[in-house]
C-alpha cells in the first residue's frame, strides 16, 4: 500500500466509524404495514378499508364511537339535541386547525357533511330525512331533521366506512365523485404527498399543532395523542415478506399477521402478538336473489345447508380455533344485538336435506356462477372450500376464477347469467360495518333499487328496518334486531361463514397499541 | 454511424404506435373495470354505476382513445385513476429500481457467465466442461421464484446476511441500497448466467478453431493469452446479441423477483395497475417498457461496432 | 420465460444425458396420462389434515386445505404437458404458416414483420398477465397468453430460413417448370424448414412451462381447481417456511420436467445438424 492509498483507507474508516457512532436521528420514525395497500387518499370517494385505516391519520371526525360502541364527542366541544328530538346543536373545540393552518370552521363541516352524505349508506339515510344545515356562527352548526330520527349521532359517530371525516371546506365541495385533490384534514397525522410512492410507501409527520382532547383514548374517541414524529406506511404485497420484516426489525407494525404464519413470531423475543381488532371481521357468502334459482327461496336455503363454517375457519386458521368462533348472529357475536335466533339452517351442515330442498325447489342441475377471486389470498381460499361444499351438496358448479377487479364489476350485473350474471360471491365485512339493522347492508330488502349485491327484495325487512330507525328505546330497538336476523336467515339475504379475529404483530420497544376495530395510529410510542 | 442511429429511431416509431393501439384495445375490452375496484368492496350498486359515469368509462371507445393519444401526442401520459399522480410521475418513481435490478443482475450473470462459458470452451467435452453446461440447462430451467425462495432461506433467515426484503434508494446509501439487491439479482442473475455461458461457450469453440488462433498457437503463445486476448474479445458481439434478447427475458423476471422481494420497481406497478385496471397507468408502463426494450436494442446493435472491428469499418 | 432461440450451436455431446432426458419425459407422460386415474379426487378437502409434513400416508406432506401435495403434484405433470405441448403446436402452426407465407407476399411480409416487432417490444410476461387477467383464468386463456408472446420468435426463425431455402437453386428450378406457389411451399420449403421449427418447439415448450408457472404464481394463471405447479407454489408461498414442501416438491418436479425438455431439445438440435456436431469434436 502506498502512503496516499493509506491516507485514503484511513479517511473512509474515518468517515465510515462517524457515520456509524452518530447518534440516531432525534426524530422516532414508526414503520407500519396495515393491511392492503393505499391507492386512493380520498376515504369519502371509495369504502375502501385501507383509505379508511389511512383517513384516521389525517382527518378527524366529529362525533367518534368508544370502546362501549357508544358515541362521544370528538372534534365538538358541546351538542345540544332540542325537545322534539329534531334539532342537533354542535360546536366545535377551539384550537382546530387544518393542515394548512387555516381554522376549522362550521362551514367545513357543513360541506363535509353533505359530500359524506351522497356517498354513505347510512349518510343518504340521513340527508333523505334532513329538513336543513344551518350555520350559526364559525364554531357553531344546526342540523334540523324533518322528523325524529335516532340514527344522527351514531352516523356522525360511525366508525367505520365510510366515516363522516371532516375537510376544508374547498376540498369538501369536490364532487362526491370525484377525489379531493389534496389530503389535508385537521387529524393528529399529516400526509406527506409529495414522498408518497404509490404502491410502496406512504408517508405522515406528526401536526405539531394538533389540540388532542383531554380524556384517555378509548377506540376512535378520547385524545388522539400522537407520539411519533413520523409514520412510514410500507406497502409489502408478500405476507411472508412482511412477518420476515417484523422478526428482522424492518418494521415495527404489521396489523395483521397471517395464522398460519404466527409461528414464526411467536418465539421472538423481541415482537409481541395482540389482538387488537377485538370485533374482528366475518366471511359471507352472498346469493343473488335476481338469478334462477337462487330467485327460489328454497334453493337459498339449500345454500345455507351446504355450508359450514368449520370448514371455511379452518382453511384459514386450522388448529388455531381460539381466533374464529361459529356464529350465526347476523350484527356479529359479542354485541349488543348478539342472537342465534332462526340460525337452525346456518349452523348446521345437511348435504341431504340441502338436495332434498333442491329437489322440492325443482333444481335442475343449471351451473351455479361463483364469482372466485384468485388474487386475493383469503378470497381464494374461500372459494375453493364453497364450491366443494356446493358441489357435495347438489348442486352443479361453475367456479368462475378470475382476478378481484373482474369480480366486483360482474357483481354489479343484475343481468342473467347468459349475459354475465352471476349467482353467488363471497365477501367479508368488518364487525363495525355490521352492528345494527341501520348500518348493515346485508339484511336489507331494499329490492333493486335500494339493495346490496344480490337484491333482495323483502317488504317485511324493510318495514323492521324502518322501525328500528325511529325508535331509540334499547329494549325495543333489540326486539326489532331479533326479528330482522330471524327474518334475513329466513329468506337467506346472505349467509355468515365465520367470524374471526387477527393478531397484530408489533416489535417490544413499541407500546400504546389502542385495541380498535381500526388501527389507530396515535397513542403510539416507541422507545 | 449517425445515419445508422437516425434510421433505427425511426423505425421505432410504428411499433410503439401499434404497442399502444394493441395495449388500449386489449385494456378496454377487459370485463373488470376500474369503477368497481375505486369504490371499493363494500360500496353499494349504485356508488358503483354513478362512479362509472363520473370517471367517463361509458364514453364511446374510439373517443376515449382519441382522448388518450391527443394527450400522448404532448407527451402527456394521463394520471393514474386511483392515486390521482401523473403516470409520468409514478414511472419516474419506480425507474431506479428496476433499472439496478437489471443492471445488477445483468452483471452477475457477465460475471458468472463469461468465465464460465471460456473455461467450458477452452477444456471441451471434459468433465468440466459437462459440468459446466449441465448447471447452464439447470440454470434456466429452475423459474426464478424457486432460487429466490432459495437464497432467502439461505442467506435472509438462516444467515442473516442480507435483508429479506425492500429497497434503500441509491441517494440514501450507495452500500445500504446494493445489499438489498445482492439476492434479488443473484436469483435474476442465475438465469440469465446459464443464457450467456451457452453462447459464449459455443462461440468460443468456433473462434478456437480460426485460423488466426492456430497460427497463435503455434507461434508458441501460452493458451491462456490466446483465450484471453484474442478469443474473448471476438465473443463480445454474440454475447451482447444474447444480452439484447436476455433484457426482455430479464422484464419477465423483474416482474416476479420485485413481488418477492417488494422492490417498489416498474415490475410491480405494472401487474398492481392491470390488477385493478388503473387504464393509464398499465398503457403509460407497457409504452415505457417497450420504449426501453427498443432502445436496449439499439444500443446492442451499436456495441457490435465496438466489439466487432468489421461492423466498425462497414 | 426463458427464451431459448439463442445462437447457442456445438453443444457438447451429451448422449447420457439425453437418454435421461428421454427417460424423464416418458415418466413425466406416463404420470400425466395416469394421473387421473390412480390419483383420485383431487379437490377433496380434508381440512383436519391440514399442513402435514411429508409421512407415510401423505408422501409430499399436504397443503393448506388438507389436500395431498404427492397427488396434486403429480396431477400438475399432466397440466404442465398440456400447457407446454399446447403452446409448442399452436406458436408451430401459426408461426410457420406466418414464417413461409411472409417470404413469399412481399405486402404481407410488410405487415406481419411490423406487427411481429410491435409484439416482441412488449415484455410477454406483462402481455400474459393481461391477457389472462382481462379474459378470465381458464386453461385455454393461458394457453392463449403464453403462446401470443411466444409467436414473433417462431415467425422470425422460419422466415429466416425460408429465405435462404428461397435462393437454393432448386427453388427457381421448380418456378421456372411453373409449379404452384402452394406445393413448392409443401415439397421444397416446408422439408427444409422442419428441423429448426421442431427443435424452436421444443425450447418453446421448455419456457411454456416455465411462463404457465408463473403466471399462476403471480395469481393470473391457470384456475385454483386445477392443481398446477404454478398455483400450488403460490398457493405455499406464504407458507414456506413452515411448510417448505408445499413450495418445494412442485419446484423440483417443474425444475426437472423444463430441464428435460432443454436437454431432448439440445439431443435433437445435434441430431438434425449434425454438421454442426461433428465440427464441435475438433
Amino acid at each position: 500500500m502506498t502512503g496516499r492509498m493509506k491516507r485514503f483507507a484511513a479517511t473512509c474508516l474515518g468517515l465510515g466509524l462517524a457515520l456509524m457512532l452518530q447518534p440516531a436521528v432525534a426524530e422516532t420514525v414508526l414503520r407500519v404495514k396495515l393491511d392492503g395497500e393505499l391507492k386512493e387518499i380520498d376515504p369519502i370517494w371509495t369504502s375502501n378499508y385501507t383509505v379508511r385505516d389511512h383517513a384516521y391519520m389525517v382527518y378527524d371526525t366529529l362525533f367518534a364511537m368508544d370502546d362501549k360502541y357508544n358515541v362521544q364527542p370528538q372534534m365538538v366541544d358541546r351538542h345540544a339535541v332540542s325537545e322534539d328530538g329534531k334539532t342537533y346543536t354542535l360546536t366545535l373545540r377551539d384550537g382546530l386547525k387544518w393542515h394548512d393552518g387555516t381554522p376549522v370552521t362550521a362551514r367545513d363541516c357543513i360541506a363535509s357533511l353533505k359530500r359524506w352524505g351522497k356517498r354513505d349508506g347510512l349518510g343518504q339515510q340521513m340527508m333523505a330525512r334532513l329538513e336543513r344545515f344551518e350555520q350559526v356562527d364559525d364554531k357553531t352548526f344546526r342540523i334540523v331533521m324533518k322528523e325524529n330520527w335516532s340514527l344522527v349521532l351514531p352516523a356522525l359517530g360511525k366508525i367505520s366506512s365510510t366515516v363522516p371525516f371532516m375537510m376544508p371546506e374547498r376540498l369538501a365541495n369536490t364532487d362526491a365523485f370525484d377525489q379531493v385533490k389534496e389530503p389535508i384534514g385537521s387529524g393528529p397525522f399529516k400526509m406527506k404527498i409529495d414522498e408518497w410512492v404509490p404502491g410502496s410507501k406512504i408517508v405522515y409527520v406528526k401536526n405539531q399543532e394538533y389540540v388532542p382532547r383531554k380524556e384517555p383514548p378509548s377506540n376512535a374517541a378520547g385524545g388522539k395523542v400522537a407520539k411519533v414524529e413520523r409514520i412510514e406506511w410500507l406497502v409489502m404485497p408478500d405476507p411472508v415478506t412482511a412477518v420476515n420484516a417484523l422478526a428482522n426489525g424492518e418494521i415495527d407494525y404489521l396489523a395483521t399477521v397471517p395464522p398460519d404464519l404466527t409461528g414464526l413470531v411467536a418465539k421472538n423475543k423481541n415482537v409481541k402478538l395482540q389482538v387488537v381488532n377485538l370485533l374482528g371481521k366475518q366471511v359471507q357468502v352472498v346469493p343473488n336473489h335476481l338469478n334462477p334459482p337462487f330467485d327460489n327461496v328454497k334453493v337459498r336455503q339449500a345454500l345455507q345447508l351446504a355450508l359450514k363454517q368449520e370448514d371455511y375457519m379452518q382453511a384459514m386458521f386450522g388448529k388455531q380455533t381460539e381466533f374464529y368462533q361459529v356464529c350465526a348472529a347476523v350484527f356479529f357475536c359479542g354485541t349488543k344485538f348478539a342472537t342465534d335466533i332462526g340460525s337452525e339452517r346456518v349452523l348446521k351442515q345437511d348435504f341431504a336435506a340441502a338436495k332434498a330442498l333442491l329437489k322440492e325447489a325443482g333444481y335442475d342441475g343449471t351451473p351455479i356462477v361463483l364469482l372466485h377471486a384468485t388474487d386475493l389470498p383469503e378470497q381464494n381460499l374461500w372459494g375453493q372450500v364453497g364450491a366443494e361444499s356446493l358441489r357435495k351438496a347438489g348442486f352443479v358448479v361453475n367456479d368462475v376464477t378470475s382476478d378481484w377487479a373482474t369480480v366486483a364489476s360482474r357483481r354489479a350485473s343484475k343481468k342473467p347469467i347468459a349475459e354475465g350474471g352471476w349467482h353467488l360471491f363471497h365477501t367479508g365485512w368488518a364487525g363495525p360495518d355490521m352492528l345494527d339493522p341501520a348500518v348493515n347492508v346485508l339484511v336489507s330488502g331494499g329490492c333493486v333499487e335500494k339493495a346490496w349485491f344480490g337484491w333482495p327484495c323483502d317488504a317485511e325487512l324493510e318495514r323492521l328496518r324502518a322501525a328500528f330507525a325511529s325508535t331509540s328505546d334499547p329494549a325495543e330497538q333489540k326486539k326489532i334486531a331479533d326479528l330482522v336476523q330471524a327474518r334475513a336467515h329466513e329468506i337467506v339475504t346472505f349467509v355468515p361463514m365465520g367470524q374471526f379475529r387477527q393478531l397484530t404483530g408489533y416489535r417490544a420497544n413499541i407500546s400504546g397499541v389502542l385495541t380498535a376495530p381500526v388501527p389507530f395510529m396515535w397513542n403510539i410510542a416507541k422507545n | 454511424m449517425l445515419w445508422f442511429l437516425v434510421r433505427r429511431i425511426v423505425a421505432a416509431v410504428p411499433i410503439l404506435i401499434f404497442v399502444a393501439v394493441f395495449i388500449f384495445m386489449l385494456l378496454h375490452l377487459a370485463p373488470g373495470d376500474p369503477a368497481a375496484v375505486a369504490a371499493g368492496p363494500n360500496a353499494s350498486p349504485q356508488q358503483v354505476e354513478l362512479l362509472r359515469q363520473r370517471m367517463q368509462l361509458d364514453m364511446p371507445l374510439p373517443d376515449q382513445f382519441m382522448r388518450w393519444v391527443a394527450n400522448l401526442a404532448r407527451f402527456d401520459l394521463g394520471v393514474s385513476i386511483f392515486s390521482n399522480q401523473p403516470v409520468s410521475r409514478l414511472i419516474g418513481q419506480r425507474l431506479e429500481p428496476t433499472l439496478l435490478l437489471a443492471v445488477t443482475a445483468m452483471l452477475v450473470a457477465v460475471a458468472i457467465a463469461v468465465p464460465a462459458g471460456t473455461l467450458a470452451a477452452w477444456k471441451a467435452d471434459s468433465l468440466l466442461d459437462r459440468v459446466v453446461m449441465m448447471f447452464a440447462v439447470a440454470g434456466f430451467s429452475t423459474p426464478v421464484f424457486v432460487t429466490a425462495y432459495g437464497l432467502i432461506y439461505v442467506f435472509s433467515i438462516e444467515l442473516g446476511w442480507f435483508p429479506v426484503q425492500g429497497y434503500t434508494p441509491l441517494a440514501q446509501g450507495i452500500l445500504d441500497c446494493l445489499q438489498g439487491l445482492v439476492l434479488p439479482s443473484l436469483a435474476l442473475g442465475f438465469v440469465f448466467a446459464a443464457l450467456i455461458a451457452r453462447v459464449v461457450r459455443a462461440t468460443m469453440l468456433e473462434i478456437l478453431a480460426e485460423d488466426y488462433i492456430r497460427t497463435a498457437r503455434a507461434k508458441g503463445l501460452a493458451t491462456p493469452t490466446i483465450v484471453i486476448v484474442h478469443a474473448l474479445k471476438n465473443a463480445g458481439v454474440p454475447t451482447m446479441t444474447v444480452i439484447g434478447i436476455g433484457f426482455a427475458i430479464l422484464v419477465g423476471g423483474v416482474v416476479v423477483t420485485e413481488t418477492i422481494f417488494n422492490i417498489p420497481g416498474l415490475g410491480r406497478l405494472t401487474t398492481d395497475a392491470i390488477l385493478r385496471r388503473d387504464y393509464p397507468v398499465v398503457q403509460g408502463v407497457i409504452l415505457a417498457f417497450s420504449a426501453m426494450l427498443i432502445v436496449v436494442n439499439i444500443l446492442v446493435d451499436l456495441s457490435y461496432a465496438l466489439f466487432d472491428p468489421r461492423v466498425r469499418n462497414a | 420465460m426463458t427464451a431459448l432461440a439463442l445462437p447457442g450451436r456445438h453443444l457438447p455431446r451429451l448422449p447420457g444425458a439425453v437418454i435421461a432426458a428421454g427417460v424423464v419425459l416418458a415418466v413425466y407422460a406416463l404420470i400425466g396420462v395416469l394421473a387421473p386415474a390412480f390419483v383420485g379426487d383431487i379437490r377433496a378437502l380434508n381440512l383436519p389434515e391440514r399442513l402435514l409434513s411429508p409421512d407415510a400416508a401423505h408422501w409430499f406432506g399436504t397443503d393448506q386445505l388438507g389436500r395431498d401435495v404427492f397427488g396434486r403434484t403429480l396431477y400438475g405433470t399432466r397440466n404442465s404437458l398440456i400447457v407446454g405441448f399446447a403452446v409448442a403446436i399452436a406458436t408451430t402452426l401459426i408461426g410457420v404458416t406466418l414464417g413461409i407465407v411472409t417470404c413469399f407476399s412481399a405486402w404481407t411480409d410488410r405487415i406481419a414483420m411490423r406487427l411481429m416487432d410491435g409484439l416482441m417490444a412488449i415484455p410477454g410476461v406483462l402481455l400474459a398477465i393481461a391477457m389472462v387477467a382481462i379474459f378470465g383464468s381458464s386453461l385455454q386463456n393461458v394457453v392463449i397468453a403464453i403462446t401470443v408472446p411466444e409467436i414473433p420468435r417462431m415467425v422470425r426463425l422460419v422466415r429466416s430460413v425460408t429465405l435462404t431455402v428461397r435462393e437454393q437453386p432448386f427453388i427457381a428450378a421448380a418456378i421456372s417448370i411453373g409449379t404452384p406457389l402452394p406445393r413448392i411451399l409443401w415439397r421444397h420449403v416446408l422439408p427444409n424448414v422442419i428441423g429448426a421449427v421442431m427443435v424452436q418447439a421444443t425450447y418453446t415448450c421448455a419456457s411454456a412451462i416455465i411462463s404457465e408457472a408463473v403466471l399462476s404464481f403471480l395469481g393470473a394463471g391457470t384456475p385454483p381447481e386445477i392443481p398446477s405447479w404454478g398455483n400450488m407454489m403460490a398457493d405455499g408461498r406464504q407458507l414456506f417456511q413452515v411448510a417448505p414442501w408445499i413450495i418445494a416438491f412442485p419446484g423440483i418436479f417443474l425444475a426437472v420436467l423444463v430441464l428435460a425438455v432443454n436437454l431432448a431439445g439440445d439431443g435433437l438440435r445435434q441430431a438434425i445438424d449434425p454438421k454442426l456436431s461433428r465440427r464441435v469434436g475438433k
